[in-house]
């Protein structure tokens, strides 16, 4: 593998005056692999601030680093690096380097915002502490842990698994299979396809659309599920909120099977299902004939469960 | 239309909900059957007594009561960052007496530990004067962060891995309160495998941080183990208290 | 009931071939701009605007929170859908009304703490706090015997009634804080009535027989 040494390309350096105005450097760095080889892994650790990450025809790797620092003298300290492995992963991480004690660096006044642009079909590592990570049009899956920001991923395939302590977490258009874990913060699915859905969420509610995935498994502690799209025949789908309403809402009239449980309040079932009350606040329904139906388990503890056809 | 139909409708028909045909099918069999025109005169008494009952003023106290449920609220709020203050002081200290940060990094994960072993709501020694600062540190409006009146950067950092543990451990107790109420109708055998695989992972976060207290690093990423084991704990609770599976 | 609660046109004795259908004032646009400047305020945390948004709100929701609760807890219960809304109002998105955001909250918090009772049927601590009549009365009125019966009702049926006759709200109204559809609410609300016609049955045959009796005077 080739390295590019470090082109710091300066596009713009602002001049400080004293310590009033912040500096801000932006670096690009370019990354090829040698002829034949393809970068299978990008592990991307950046405790500083936001990540972008975004698939692209090329096998190159392009890393723009915009640095921000109160002078000169702490964006020095400002460093990324490129650990370009041959037989494993890229891997590309920030920090800031020590310093005098005497003059500590103001709160906020750093930071390093990493846009990367990857090949497709390279497998993405990424973290981040305090910030963003928003990942587009990649083919080989993500992982994607962000300890306090929200995580945007658009145009994915392949296996993507989000975490956040506090942050949101949004799904456009990803097929393959998402587990998304958040203690606080809400899941947002738009146009999901594929064998898995997992999501376990403390705090926070999980909304989807069109969404058509063989195995669902959501748990919410305390928050509302409202999910649309199909069913899929011999899928399963299991939807609990302890502290929340559930609403599913399925375009498609396949064969299935309902396990309702709300404990406190209403359990709704479209016209077409054959319906039965039992104990414990428990309905089961039936509906459609056929050797493998959809299995669906709804639970709530305090909350309403209401699934209809569209 | 029969009776059996006029049970089914009454509301519909009291609500004015009925089509006009069906209205006056309706009406034409209260004419002859009294049973269930008494029964539409009551559906609308029920209506009409439940629209005028009296709206209920609170007693006057409730505001003051509600008044002062914000405000421990808000200081509930501030003592969450506890542990950073106490580490504040701590920083100080190290500050005037020149105690490399390292040392200090390993002093926040044994402040950690301590939270972690105490069950997190009971007090460390040194707390009086934690208070005192807690109740002057007041958040002034929800949503502000209280790492924000933090000066450096590095306590800043401190501070923000104080808040992200706080969160896992709070997210875990209210999980495991839960649970405890859900497992009084487990089995035996549920209830010991769900036991078991808790204990495993307690053991693991408490190799964690005593691996944290020996490191000098107090790096965000230091924390990274132990935050999946706490996401792992997260997963198996609310696997039982949610999922209702032990 | 609003605070603005309008009369029912009703006063008369009910005839069964009448429709009775009450007058409802909707929000006006200076209500609602009213609301979001309350709620502004409050986000920023000035202690009046609180103030004032609380009693703009305190007889609904303390209403609504006794006749779901009843009276012996509904002040505690009252107390935290207060709180909880101060607390997120920060999350309050403006994509529903205030009021029936504020609303949610309240049926909330009141069904999770009737599901955290102990089941009994008829709490007789709590009927004993219900206002004594003006006229000493060994014979409680219709009015106390409804609320009274509310109590039997299963929580879910209660919510409805509560929402829609007491409250006044429209079945698309009871459907959007319930989180229910439309048809699930004009169910819940036919059964709670025939429910309520059921425990109140003798008491409404008894008016009925005096009137008559009055009639033939």
């Amino acid at each position: 593998m080739r390295v590019i040494p470090l082109a710091a390309i300066l596009l713009s350096a602002l001049a400080g005056t004293a310590a009033a105005e912040p500096v801000v450097e932006r670096d690009v760095v370019e990354l090829s692999p040698v002829k034949g080889e393809h970068i299978a892994k990008l592990a991307i650790d950046n405790r500083l601030g936001d990540v972008r990450i975004e698939g692209h025809d090329r096998e190159s790797i392009s890393i723009i680093a915009v640095k921000r620092a109160p002078d000169h003298e702490t964006l020095e300290r400002l460093k990324v690096s490129l650990v370009p492995d041959p037989s494993g992963p890229v891997s590309i991480s920030t920090a800031l380097l020590a310093g005098q004690e005497a003059r500590p660096i103001p709160a906020g006044s750093v930071r390093i915002d990493l846009i990367i642009m990857a090949p497709r079909s390279a497998l993405i590592d990424a973290k981040v502490w305090k910030g963003r990570i928003a990942i587009k049009g990649v083919d080989a899956g993500a992982e994607l842990t962000a300890v306090d920001g929200d995580i945007d991923v658009e145009q994915v395939s392949g296996s993507v698994s989000t975490e956040s302590n506090h942050g949101s977490h949004s799904f456009a258009q990803v097929f393959g299979a998402i587990d998304a874990h958040a203690t606080e913060g809400d899941l947002d699915l738009d146009v999901v396809r594929g064998e898995r859905l997992a999501a376990v969420v403390h705090q926070g509610h999980v909304i989807g659309r069109k969404v058509r995935v063989r195995d669902i498994s959501i748990r919410v502690t305390r928050g509302d599920i409202d999910l649309s799209g199909e069913a899929m025949a011999g899928g399963h789908y299991s939807i609990a909120s302890y502290w929340g309403n559930v609403q599913v809402r399925l375009g498609k009239k396949v064969p299935m099977h309902i396990r309702a449980q709300a404990r406190a309040g209403l359990v709704t079932l479209p016209g077409r299902f054959r319906r039965q009350n039992l104990d414990g606040g428990v309905v089961t329904g039936d509906a459609g004939a056929g050797r493998s139906p959809a299995d669906l388990d709804l639970r709530t503890r305090v909350g309403i469960i209401t699934v209809s056809e569209f | 239309m029969r009776c059996r139909d006029i049970h089914e409708l009454v509301t519909a028909y009291v609500e004015g909900e009925l089509d006009e045909r069906r209205s006056s099918a309706l009406r034409g069999h209260l004419r002859v059957c009294t049973v269930c025109a008494e029964m539409v005169e009551d559906e609308v008494r029920v209506r009409e007594l439940a629209g005028a009952l009296e709206p209920l003023d609170p007693p006057a106290e409730l505001w003051s009561a509600i008044d002062a449920r914000l405000a421990d609220a808000e200081i509930a709020d501030a003592r969450r960052s506890r542990v950073w203050l106490w580490w504040q002081r701590a920083l100080d200290g190290a500050r005037r007496y020149r105690i490399p940060l390292g040392v200090a990094g390993a002093a926040a994960a044994a402040a950690l530990a301590l939270l972690v072993a105490r069950g997190g709501d009971e007090r460390p020694a040194g707390e009086s004067r934690v208070a005192e600062l807690a109740t002057a540190v007041k958040s002034s409006a929800p949503g502000d962060d209280p790492c924000g009146a933090v000066a450096t950067h590095d306590e800043q950092t401190l501070c923000q891995m104080h808040q992200e543990d706080r969160r896992y451990l709070d997210a875990i107790a209210e999980l495991t309160q839960l649970v405890a109420e859900e497992r009084t109708a487990w089995s035996a055998a549920d209830a010991s495998r769900f036991d078991a695989a808790l204990a495993e992972l307690d053991r693991a976060a408490g190799d964690e941080l005593k691996r944290l207290a020996v490191a000098a690093a107090a790096a965000p990423s230091s924390r990274d183990p132990l935050y999946s084991i706490y996401q792992q704990k997260i997963d198996l609770l609310s696997r039982a208290a949610v999922g209702g599976a032990p | 009931m609003d605070d603005d609660s309008v009369d029912i046109a009703a006063s008369k004795k009910p005839s069964a071939l009448a429709v009775v259908r009450p007058a409802r004032r909707a929000a006006s646009a200076s209500d609602l701009a009213d609301d979001a400047v309350l709620v502004e305020a409050c986000r920023r945390g000035e202690r009046r605007a609180m103030e004032a948004l609380y009693h703009r709100y305190k007889r609904r929701v303390f209403g609504l929170v006794t006749r779901i609760v009843g009276p012996g807890e509904s002040e505690e219960v009252a107390q935290e859908v207060f709180v909880r809304i101060f607390r997120g109002l920060g999350r309050f998105r403006g994509d529903s009304q205030l009021s029936t955001w504020i609303y949610r909250l309240a049926v909330n918090a009141a069904l999770s703490h009737v599901t955290r009772r102990p089941r009994h049927e008829g709490d007789d601590e709590a009927l004993a706090k219900l206002p004594a009549p003006e006229v000493s009365d060994s014979d409680p009125s219709l009015s106390q015997r409804l609320e009274r019966a509310l109590a039997h009702l299963p929580a879910g049926y209660r919510a409805v009634l509560v929402l829609h006759d007491i409250h006044g709200m429209n079945h698309e109204e009871v459907a959007e804080i319930l989180g229910c559809q439309v048809g699930t609410s004009k169910s819940q609300l036919h059964k709670a009535r025939a429910r309520m016609r059921d425990l109140l049955g003798p008491a409404l045959a008894a008016e009925r027989a005096a009137e008559r009796g009055g009639e033939r005077k």
